[in-house]
């Protein structure tokens, strides 16, 4: 029964894990429901309780909606590092660890798996761009879905690496609502960077998800970008959590 | 099939971890420590020095009670947990320390499998999904994965509940599926961290007897190293290595252990008794007892200083009988030795 040992080509073990997270995402319909119905109603209420607000019409519902996609794939991106939480409980993990697959492929599988689906379900409140008055140019919904691929990839692979130092659900929801939150608060996705006090201005300006909403926004109402340096900016941020994600959950000693 | 044992490295460069790993040795851990974050006088080390030689094709059982470091012992096997010093190779592969650890790791998995304290399957895919994965993720290309998968699952009996998804699977089930997902690429080194928790005895007995067929069905037959508090899982095994308190307190074959503690035990019932009082008169007669569940335990015990023991209980009217060793008796005799050299020196 022994046979000669092999170690998997990486590419087949990452589109294998990768597949696997889809494959729990499609058993669990809640998450789905949660990811993109949540944004989408606050979504909804913010829009229609700022509809008449002066000092905010400029933004109004089309204005608003990269909030709601950058909040809809960070809410995706949490579920993927809850999920990375419940592997390591459930011993998934461990096993994992246990074979011969290099450990940045198991890392780069969950930001592939997560990531991907926190991209499309984003991605997923596209159409409603045309819905509410936003004409993008052709070029402009490329521009969205790659704003939209950085998001995922940057929310992800920062939601994996604070899951990593967090051993509970309940305590990761505590990281959430210190970290995550905040930043998409601050993102530009409820108010303009523009309308921000002098010093929350410079906050937004540090905050990764701001360049990401922006440039989102900007892709999307073909409005000129509001932080120039956003796009590279936000390049950047992305390949760097990419990097610190795959690093960190692929480590293979757990302790 | 004898390994060297545990307790007989004597060469100095080897108990410091030193010599150049032995490429037929299936397990070599040389002084392996491993210290975890806040170790003090009370909270000793995880591991303290472990040396554990395992040949090829031999079935070794680390028997020991709850923080004795087997676990963490096993899980240093697996690459899961870096020890803090020492040395470990897997096959003539050595993982740690190597500077190259993660690719020599990755090489020694490919010929290990394992088998955690709990499934580590994924409870919301099916059987069948699951060991699909594992098997692309231990080499397998497609076709030769699935039909492995196919003929694991006839073995071992859950080729009926292939595509049922894993939580809705028995304990005993979900283990099974755990087994085949360990041996799916047929490993030469099976590593078991006490597989049989939370079964019933005849689902732990099943699954002993699936292993069995296994191992039957590999060639050359698979090493298995199984972590165990059941002395009677450890029976299953053709040695027995003893942690105590992170290090190795004796090591040799069920035989061999039982003949270390003497042919015969003296169990005094404590029934209605002071526990002090016994020890006190079972001292005086120059014998140590250790208390096992609701009988005094004294070993070894040689005829004539029996005999007087034995007359001055029947004097006092103590329950007591001359029975040969379980391994519970020397597992407790043992333990209770080492503990008592620990406080001489």
């Amino acid at each position: 029964m022994n046979q000669a040992p092999a170690i998997a080509h990486p590419a087949r073990s990452l589109a294998a894990l990768a597949v696997r997270e889809w494959l729990r995402l499609s058993r669990q319909p809640s998450r789905i429901v949660a990811a993109i119905g949540t944004p989408l109603l606050i979504w909804v209420v913010l829009a229609g309780g700022f509809a008449q607000s002066a000092d905010v019409s400029s933004h109004g519902a089309a204005g608003m909606l990269p909030g709601a996609m950058s909040l809809t794939v960070i809410f995706s991106a949490i579920f993927g590092a809850i999920s990375l939480i419940d592997d390591r409980n459930q011993g998934y993990l461990r096993a994992v660890l246990a074979t011969p697959t290099p450990g940045w492929v198991i890392g780069g599988s969950k930001l592939l798996g997560a990531g991907g689906l926190a991209m499309i379900q984003g991605a997923a409140l596209l159409p409603l761009a045309a819905v509410v008055g936003a004409r993008p140019e052709p070029l402009g919904w490329l521009h969205a879905l790659g704003a939209l691929a950085v998001m995922a990839v940057f929310a992800t692979g920062l939601s994996l690496v604070l899951a990593w130092r967090v051993n509970s659900v309940a305590g990761f929801h505590g990281v959430m609502n210190l970290i995550l939150m905040p930043m998409w608060l601050l993102s530009g996705a409820i108010f303009p960077l523009s309308t921000a006090a002098g010093w929350m201005r410079l906050v937004m300006l540090a905050n990764p998800m701001a360049w990401m909403t922006d440039t989102l926004h900007a892709a999307l109402t073909g409005q000129a970008a509001a932080i120039s340096w956003g796009w590279p900016a936000a390049c950047s941020a992305a390949a760097l959590t990419l990097i610190s994600g795959c690093a960190v959950v692929g480590r293979r000693a757990v302790a | 099939m004898h390994a060297p044992s545990a307790t007989n490295a004597t060469d100095p460069a080897d108990l410091r971890g030193q010599r150049a790993p032995s490429p037929t040795l299936a397990v070599d851990c040389r002084a392996v420590v491993k210290k975890y974050a806040g170790s003090t006088p009370t909270r000793p080390d995880a591991l303290r020095g472990v040396d554990l030689a395992v040949a090829p094709g031999e079935r070794v059982a680390l028997l020991g009670p709850n923080g004795s470091g087997k676990s963490t012992l096993l899980h240093t096997l697996t690459g899961t947990i870096s020890p803090t010093g020492g040395r470990v190779s897997l096959m003539g592969v050595e993982i740690w320390p190597n500077a190259h650890a993660g690719g020599a790791i990755r090489a020694a998995l490919a010929r290990v499998g394992v088998v955690f304290q709990s499934p580590s399957l994924d409870p919301l895919l099916t059987i069948g999904e699951n060991l699909r994965l594992h098997a692309t993720l231990t080499g397998l290309c497609a076709r030769s994965g699935r039909s492995r998968v196919e003929s694991l699952c006839e073995m071992l009996g859950i080729a009926d509940r292939m595509n049922d998804r894993v939580k809705t699977l028995s304990g005993g089930l979900a283990r099974r599926a755990d087994l085949a997902r360990a041996v799916l690429h047929g490993p030469e080194l099976l590593l078991l961290d006490e597989p049989t928790t939370g079964l019933d005895p005849l689902a732990r007995r099943a699954f002993f007897e699936l292993l069995d067929r296994i191992r039957g069905a590999s060639s050359p037959p698979m090493t298995i190293v199984l972590t165990t508090h059941l002395l009677d899982e450890a029976e299953w095994a053709d040695r027995i290595v003893l942690l105590a308190e992170g290090t190795v307190a004796a090591s040799g074959t069920p035989t061999s252990l039982r003949a270390g503690v003497g042919t015969r035990v003296m169990r005094v019932s404590i029934e209605g008794r002071r526990v002090e009082d016994l020890h006190s008169i079972i001292r005086a007669h120059g014998f140590t007892a250790s208390q096992v569940q609701e009988s005094l335990v004294v070993s070894p015990v040689d005829d004539t200083r029996a005999a007087a023991l034995a007359a001055e209980l029947a004097r006092m009217g103590c329950a007591f009988s001359l029975t040969p060793p379980t391994l519970d008796d020397i597992y407790h005799a043992l333990v209770q030795r080492r503990a008592g050299e620990g406080a001489r020196a």
